[in-house]
């Protein structure tokens, strides 16, 4: 398992966001003939996804550009709303506009963006980033309390820098910090990573379990980089074109990936023993594009591409199926409906 | 998979207290620039006359003298004109009349487009694209004109009317500018971090656009200035009654009334023109210097890298 | 197509405002000018005149605001413009119409040279940068910034007048009768030389900033570079390539900037004694000639959106993203 400790010493692994039969769709600007005939387009940006974050938990939210996975952080954090399914924060179903209301759930539920470079306001410094989120939720604490927290020491150096004056590392933990001064207790990471040179990476991941760990924080995580999720989240859920199709245990789901979109994914991440030619068993062979997200197939959204597409999957939407190797691992396919019935 | 499941912290660590050069805050760079340099040197002195004119003026212009049409000499170092008065004290009159106009329409104007091109720019929907239309309606209107018309019906119009009437005309431009900046400002991340951190609506216009927009909006209010001097100068030159007393644009009005080119009388309108050329090369230079200054450092924020046709044409006039 | 459609509906909107306008302004006047020169030319006014001023200028109280702009309208679309007061009796559209040639002439001849002429320039700034061109900046910047009628006056001062090779004023010599023979035209078009060379000299440094600026950064784009690559001859990268796109922003920028010009050339008009409309427009303020002021701000204002609709098309036509988008 990737976790060297064990998550929080309370043990309990209480739900603290989740969603059900999460939806999102986007209206298309309509040609003239749509405006006559009255139609609407939509892009099917997100479509009835499901997911629990608990607290000191990792769960890893893994797909492809154009997959919905920001999407769904975006309607997480009630930056946009969705356009069905529920939201529940301890339980409780919440849709917040604005005002105190946005203020008093974004006190729980902070979002760290992709872009280090964008996510920061360059007209301002890094400490009026850090002094404007701790009086927007009222902290006792100091922005130099925050710097220590995510390893830039000594603070002084860093409070009076512009955001082009850091690396792409230090802006994103400065971002982290920023997300940290709410005192959250869900943190929604939008491909955090992402873009950081490849050898920062690392460092900032293990920032997040350590934060993790002495937080209690419920983190998900968002990548299109399977092998960092399997490295540091302990859920993993994978995304195809606004659906989620399979999910479980990372360890499980990555060893023994059930689902051909899955196989793909890992793959095609490069692998040294296969280039060598120690191949441990025939690789996956698919082709094309993910689909359009305003005209997206019937049933499995999968199907032009899957190797193994049977006759159900082009007209059928396939539910969850729980697998037996493990508890909690299911996926989305037809192949494995017969399994589950009996 | 090849990826070891060990924490490889220990062997591959980052260390974030890594050390940055220290950068030397140039804040006084954009004075070092030699265009804004010259310019800003321009307009120190076109301010001081402005201020000190009608104080060290050796004649009241409106005082009539006997040397009628007379050329430079030392009592008059700009001549004098067909009634006698001394054409240097109307220049150093005039000139606050002329900077007085031109500051306040760039005000009013450079206010009032802030105000709609930032909030057409930020609020989505019809709403924008309301003010949107707003402000192209009236930029294709000629300026000059509708200016001329409610001038002269308004009869008696002091510097103040006209200011005001040229920023209430000059405005869309600056507007258009400012809402493709904050469109595309908009959809930058910070806005949406500001957004998820909690920020309220005023604050996120006011404390995260506005000081991105700065260099935009300096430019823009350099412009209009340029603009409303000029107008106002053509509006005395046409005639139009009741700007103030003296400032350039009447002095040009009287020599061409009184045929100074026939009377070969260079001196009663080629000052008037020098000193409007030479306020408003001072005020492109600033401008230039303000583009400079901007370019290279927020590459990344205002005006960014200007793709193949950009949003906003730069077209300097 | 949709593109066009939009651009027509929008131009159409703004007419409307326009003419909305034209017809708000005169009632928001204080006093009653108007009515005073009515009642002192009352005897040789017939009916109609008085009656069409009166609907110009809303001064029949009893009507209330809606009728007077039905009736507006209805007197608009009759091509009715009012009696002008300088040129009593003749009406203001006809004054307009005499005037109106000769200013499309000036106006048309000057901005599309300057255009043509600043954008080529413009482009060789553009393209050879870091030589004797750069030099080039701050006298064109200094000569953008000298307005237009006062360049005119220094012409005329050193090129006109006795023993100069330009005529000082008017149109055309006194003694020609208007007529489409070449004496006319011949003396019509040695008249307008100086104005149209004053004009061309001070916008033409506008269009060759702004065509240079472009150029540089459209120089820094990959696809110049792959154009070089491929061994194309420099002319063909610099015209075909570069220009081809730099172009895009002036088009546009011109459009915008046809409301100026046109203010331009209205005092360049002034300053020769040039029998345009810019002309008419001076002696209307000056005789506070308000159904003469008005009606040229009508025709101009109208005028200079067709000419903007028709840039909007020129744009399409070079730019094949709009057609698409459309």
């Amino acid at each position: 398992m990737t976790v060297t400790e064990a998550p929080a010493a309370s043990g309990t692994t209480d739900v603290v966001l989740d969603a059900a039969g999460l939806t999102k769709h986007f209206r298309v600007r309509r040609r003239v003939s749509e405006l006559v005939a009255r139609r609407h387009r939509h892009v099917h940006a997100v479509d009835d996804v499901d997911l629990e974050l608990c607290r000191g938990r990792v769960t890893a939210m893994v797909g492809e550009s154009g997959s919905g996975k920001s999407t769904v952080a975006r309607l997480l954090a009630q930056l946009q709303h969705s356009t069905s399914g529920v939201i529940r924060l301890h339980g409780r179903p919440v849709s917040v506009r604005g005002g105190r209301r946005f203020r008093a759930y974004c006190r729980k539920v902070q979002l760290v963006f992709q872009d280090p470079f964008s996510s920061l306001n360059p007209a301002h410094t890094v400490g009026y980033h850090l002094i404007r989120a701790l009086r927007i939720h009222r902290s006792a604490a100091t922005p130099g309390d925050l710097l220590t927290q995510v390893q830039l020491t000594p603070p002084e150096r860093y409070l009076d820098k512009f955001p082009h004056e850091l690396s792409g590392g230090q802006r994103q933990r400065v971002a982290i910090a920023r997300a940290l001064a709410a005192r959250p207790e869900v943190l929604l990471a939008d491909e955090p990573v992402s873009m950081l040179d490849v050898s920062i990476r690392l460092g900032v991941l293990n920032l997040l379990q350590d934060l993790r760990n002495r937080l209690n924080l419920a983190i998900l995580y968002i990548t299109h980089d399977i092998a960092s999720a399997r490295y540091f989240a302990d859920e993993m859920l994978v995304m195809y074109a606004g659906r989620v199709v399979e999910g479980g245990d990372s360890e499980t789901v990555t060893q023994h990936a059930a689902h051909p979109y899955t196989r793909l994914l890992i793959d095609s991440a490069p692998d040294p023993d296969r280039i060598a030619g120690h191949t441990t068993g025939p690789a996956e062979e698919a082709v094309g594009e993910p689909p359009s997200l305003i005209d997206p197939p019937a049933g499995c959204r999968f199907h032009p591409r899957c190797p193994h597409v049977l006759a159900i999957c082009r007209t059928d939407v396939p539910p969850r199926f729980d697998l037996p190797d493990q508890a909690g691992h299911w996926a989305a396919c037809w192949l494995y409906g017969e399994a589950d019935r009996s | 998979m090849a990826l070891p499941t060990a924490d490889i912290a220990a062997i591959a660590p980052e260390p974030p207290s890594a050390v940055v050069p220290p950068v030397r805050r140039r804040r006084l760079r954009f004075i070092a620039n030699r265009k804004a340099g010259i310019g800003l040197v321009i307009l120190g002195c076109f301010g001081l006359l402005a201020a000190i004119g009608p104080m060290i003026a050796p004649y009241d212009p409106s005082a009539r003298g006997p040397d009628l049409v007379a050329p430079p000499s030392a009592a008059h170092w700009l001549g004098t004109t067909h009634l006698g008065q001394d054409i240097l004290s109307q220049m150093l009159v005039g000139a606050r009349s002329v900077l007085f106009v031109g500051l306040v329409a760039g005000l009013v104007a450079t206010v009032l487009a802030v105000v709609i091109g930032v909030t057409s720019g930020y609020l989505p929907g019809v709403a924008g694209e309301l003010l949107s239309v707003l402000s192209n309606v009236v930029l294709v209107i000629p300026v000059l004109l509708l200016v001329i018309m409610i001038a002269t019906i308004i009869e008696d119009a002091d510097d103040l009317t006209i200011a005001l009437v040229l920023g209430a005309t000059t405005w869309p431009w600056s507007a258009r500018v400012l809402r493709a900046q904050t469109m595309s400002l908009r959809r930058r991340d910070f806005t949406e971090a500001a957004r998820a951190v909690g920020e309220p609506t005023w604050r996120i216009i006011g404390f995260e656009l506005l000081p991105n927009l700065t260099a935009v909006i300096a430019a823009r209010f350099v412009d209009t200035v340029i603009f409303a001097v000029l107008s106002e100068i053509a509006l005395a030159f046409i005639g139009i009654s009741g700007v103030s007393e003296w400032n350039w644009g009447t002095i040009l009005f009287w020599a061409q009334s009184q045929q100074a080119l026939a009377q070969g009388a260079w001196w009663w309108f080629v000052p008037a023109g020098l000193a409007i050329a030479l306020l408003g090369t001072g005020l492109a230079l600033l401008n230039f210097g303000i583009d400079e200054f901007v370019n290279p450092r927020l590459r990344n924020v205002s005006t960014g890298k200007v793709g193949l046709t950009p949003v906003i044409p730069e077209v300097k006039a | 197509m949709s593109f066009v459609l939009r651009r027509l509906g929008f131009y159409l909107f703004t007419a409307w405002a326009a003419i909305t306008l034209n017809f708000l302004i005169p009632r928001l006047m204080p006093g009653d000018p108007v009515q005073s020169l009515i009642s002192r030319a009352q005897g040789q006014l017939d009916t109609d005149a008085i009656q069409s001023l009166y609907i110009l200028f809303g001064l029949d109280k009893e009507q209330s605001l809606l009728e007077q702009y039905t009736g507006y309208w209805g007197q608009l679309l009759r091509g009715d413009l009012g009696l002008s007061f300088t040129f009593f009796p003749t009406p203001v559209s006809e004054v307009i119409s005499d005037s109106l040639p000769w200013t499309l002439a000036l106006v048309g001849f000057t901005t599309v040279t300057a255009f043509l002429l600043g954008t080529g320039l413009g482009v060789l700034a553009g393209w050879r940068r870091g030589s004797w061109t750069d030099a080039l900046l701050p006298v064109t910047t200094f000569l953008s910034s000298i307005p237009y009628f006062w360049l005119g006056l220094i012409a005329i001062a050193l090129l006109a007048g006795p023993g100069g090779p330009f005529p000082a004023s008017g149109g055309f010599d006194p003694g020609v009768i208007p007529s489409w023979d070449w004496a006319f035209i011949g003396s019509a078009v040695q008249h307008t030389l100086l104005p149209a060379l004053t004009i061309l000299i001070t916008s033409m440094s506008g269009w060759v900033l702004s065509m240079r600026n472009m150029m540089i950064t459209v120089n820094a784009e990959d696809y110049i570079t792959v154009a070089h690559a491929k061994g194309l001859p420099e002319r063909r990268v610099m015209v075909g390539y570069a220009a081809r796109n730099a172009l895009l922003p002036n088009v546009s920028g011109f459009a915008l900037q046809l409301g100026l010009i046109v203010g331009g050339t209205l005092l360049v008009e002034i300053v020769f004694s040039y029998p345009g409309v810019g002309y008419q427009l001076f002696q209307a303020v000056g005789a506070k000639d308000y159904p003469l002021l008005q009606g040229i701000f009508l025709i101009l204002t109208l005028s200079v959106l067709v000419a903007n609709l028709f840039a909007d098309l020129v744009y399409m036509l070079l730019d094949p993203r709009t057609r698409r988008e459309g």
